[in-house]
């Protein structure tokens, strides 16, 4: 009895650090050439999210390939009809922007949405789809041509909490079409896949556990 | 005596007449009210918070050629009242406006409950102040929002503009009430006073050569722009170079234009892009200038090389002559 109480609390713990240790971040490399500055009327935002805050080509995360818009908040994006899909949170990065107002630019943190907590752990899915969106403050952005609008990135989690399998990450443009199917078939709204360039091509290069795959095309979300 | 006292007081009276008649300030914009909720007989509006969302609907018509810009413009005056319930727990509520399903004003709420009182944060971002947010623990809260509509939510003819209240999570939102002069407003302040532009002097620089990027700044007229700094942004990876400042202080800008210049040099080949941008006390404009800088070809320095060539020849050819010559005038008669 004694015995397999201990084996139960090895285990719980054991899965409680494998979990903590999921949210650890290990920077990757973009395609040199790649990292810049996009600008949209007089809002900016750089098209790749970093591992921590700071802007350079070896600390970044996945490329910003999403752009949620009209009536877009980080918080109408997360309690919308996708909500209950992509329900857990997950480890943050950071994103890099600046709106039309003279506040410079500033960093936002996220640790977006995805679809399972920890992936390959007992009892769980070995995959999970993951987004993060990031605004000013926050909250939003505004122009008048986009309305309020987010903007963030996306790719998978395989085996990230697994005892078995090692870990890895990526394939951020597959994520990116399933989170359009996801948006148009639970919201009812519009998106655009790969709907505008935002010069972050990254062919298929495996990177340790990092596995780039990214056309450079970000998709738009109409939320209402 | 008598008659100039009369004929400087007459000329002050014109003075003081054309004074009275001159131009309005200059920064004064002219605005009309398109509709008004209590005039198009909707106000007071009251919505409920529920399970979906609640919506007030309201269509205006605009005439032939109505748009957003260049220079007339339309914004959103929404002003409200709400009340969230005593009981409203953890979650979301937002009023929106929107013209022609683009949204133009969107205000959230998060609620939450904190030792038991009641936390309400609300959020705002329009077009020339950003964000602002506002914490209270009250549940009531009144608001004017005013904000540029979007391009593609004024068109002419027929429009709809409708006002919704959401609500998400435990929040509970008791009552929004609406107020009558909320109004579509058409108005002649432009939110972007000031234009920019730039271009560089060689669109094609090799390797090493420096070239100029002109910069031309104007604001509208009746509307100067202040506290300007014009800054050129040299591309990631290094393929052009900013030589000198990057950046320039310009205190005042008005309608008149007036000319910034940068100093480049090209250092990589390929296709580079420079961002000028303009900080201000209105708009932030910027403008990219692409420039394809090519490798230094040796075809320019081979005719410098041909002549040197051709001429060593003929330099050793007058050298045999002289030295020759000179040796003819010292043989014995």
């Amino acid at each position: 009895m004694r015995s397999m109480r201990t084996r139960a609390l090895i285990a719980l713990v054991t899965v409680g650090a494998l979990c903590a240790s999921a949210g650890v971040a290990y920077a990757a490399t973009a395609r040199s050439g790649n990292l810049t500055t996009l600008y949209i009327h007089e809002d900016a935002f750089r098209n790749y999210d970093f591992t921590e805050r700071t802007v350079s080509r070896t600390r970044v995360d996945w490329t910003v390939a999403l752009m949620f818009w009209n009536n877009a908040s980080i918080n109408r994006v997360k309690n919308s009809a996708i909500g209950p899909l992509y329900d857990q949170t997950g480890g943050t990065m950071h994103g890099r922007l600046s709106d039309n107002t003279n506040s410079g630019y500033v960093w936002d943190d996220d640790g977006g949405r995805k679809t399972t907590k920890c992936p390959g752990a007992p009892f769980q899915p070995r995959n999970a789809r993951h987004y993060r969106i990031y605004a000013d403050g926050d909250d939003r952005l505004y122009n008048l041509s986009w309305g309020y609008w987010v903007y963030g990135s996306t790719h998978w989690d395989m085996d990230e909490c697994s005892l078995s399998n090692p870990a890895w990450f990526g394939y951020s443009e597959n994520a990116e079409e399933w989170l359009v199917y996801d948006w148009v078939n639970r919201t009812g709204r519009g998106a655009a896949n790969d709907w505008a360039s935002f010069y972050n091509n990254e062919p298929f290069r495996v990177a340790g556990d990092h596995i780039w795959d990214s056309n450079g095309y970000a998709s738009a979300f109409n939320v209402g | 005596m008598t008659q100039r006292r009369l004929v400087r007081a007459g000329h002050l009276a014109v003075c003081l007449m054309l004074c009275a008649c001159a131009p309005a300030t200059a920064d004064a914009a002219v605005e009309q009210e398109i509709v008004r909720l209590d005039t198009a007989r909707h106000a007071p509006a009251v919505l409920v918070g529920g399970a979906g969302p609640k919506t007030l609907r309201v269509p205006f018509e605009l005439p032939v050629g109505a748009r957003q810009g260049p220079d007339s413009w339309y914004l959103v005056r929404l002003r409200y009242r709400v009340r969230f319930a005593r009981d409203s727990g953890r979650g979301f509520a937002w009023v929106t406006s929107t013209t022609n399903d683009r949204t133009a004003a969107q205000i959230e709420y998060t609620t939450d409950r904190r030792r038991g009182r009641l936390s309400v944060r609300r959020t705002t971002v329009d077009l020339e102040h950003g964000q602002r947010e506002r914490s209270s623990r009250s549940a009531r809260d009144s608001l004017t929002f005013t904000n540029y509509l979007q391009y593609q939510g004024i068109r002419p003819g027929k429009n709809m503009w409708t006002i919704d209240l959401e609500q998400a999570g435990s929040a509970r939102v008791e009552r929004l009430e609406v107020l009558g002069d909320s109004a579509i407003v058409q108005t002649s302040r432009n939110p972007f006073p000031l234009t920019l532009t730039a271009a560089a002097d060689r669109e094609r620089p090799q390797i090493g050569e420096r070239f100029t990027i002109k910069t031309v700044l104007t604001a509208r007229p009746g509307q100067p722009v202040r506290d300007i700094v014009v800054r050129a942004l040299p591309p990631e990876g290094g393929g052009v170079e900013i030589l000198g400042p990057a950046k320039r202080r310009i205190g005042r800008q008005d309608d008149r234009r007036r000319t910034v210049t940068f100093t480049a040099r090209a250092r990589l080949p390929g296709t580079h892009a420079i961002t000028v941008v303009a900080d201000s006390d209105a708009n932030r404009p910027n403008a990219n200038v692409q420039v394809e800088v090519r490798q230094a070809t040796r075809a320019t320095s081979a005719p410098a090389t041909a002549w040197v060539l051709t001429l060593v020849p003929a330099l050793t050819m007058a050298a045999w002559l002289v030295v020759s010559r000179r040796r003819q005038r010292h043989l014995p008669l």
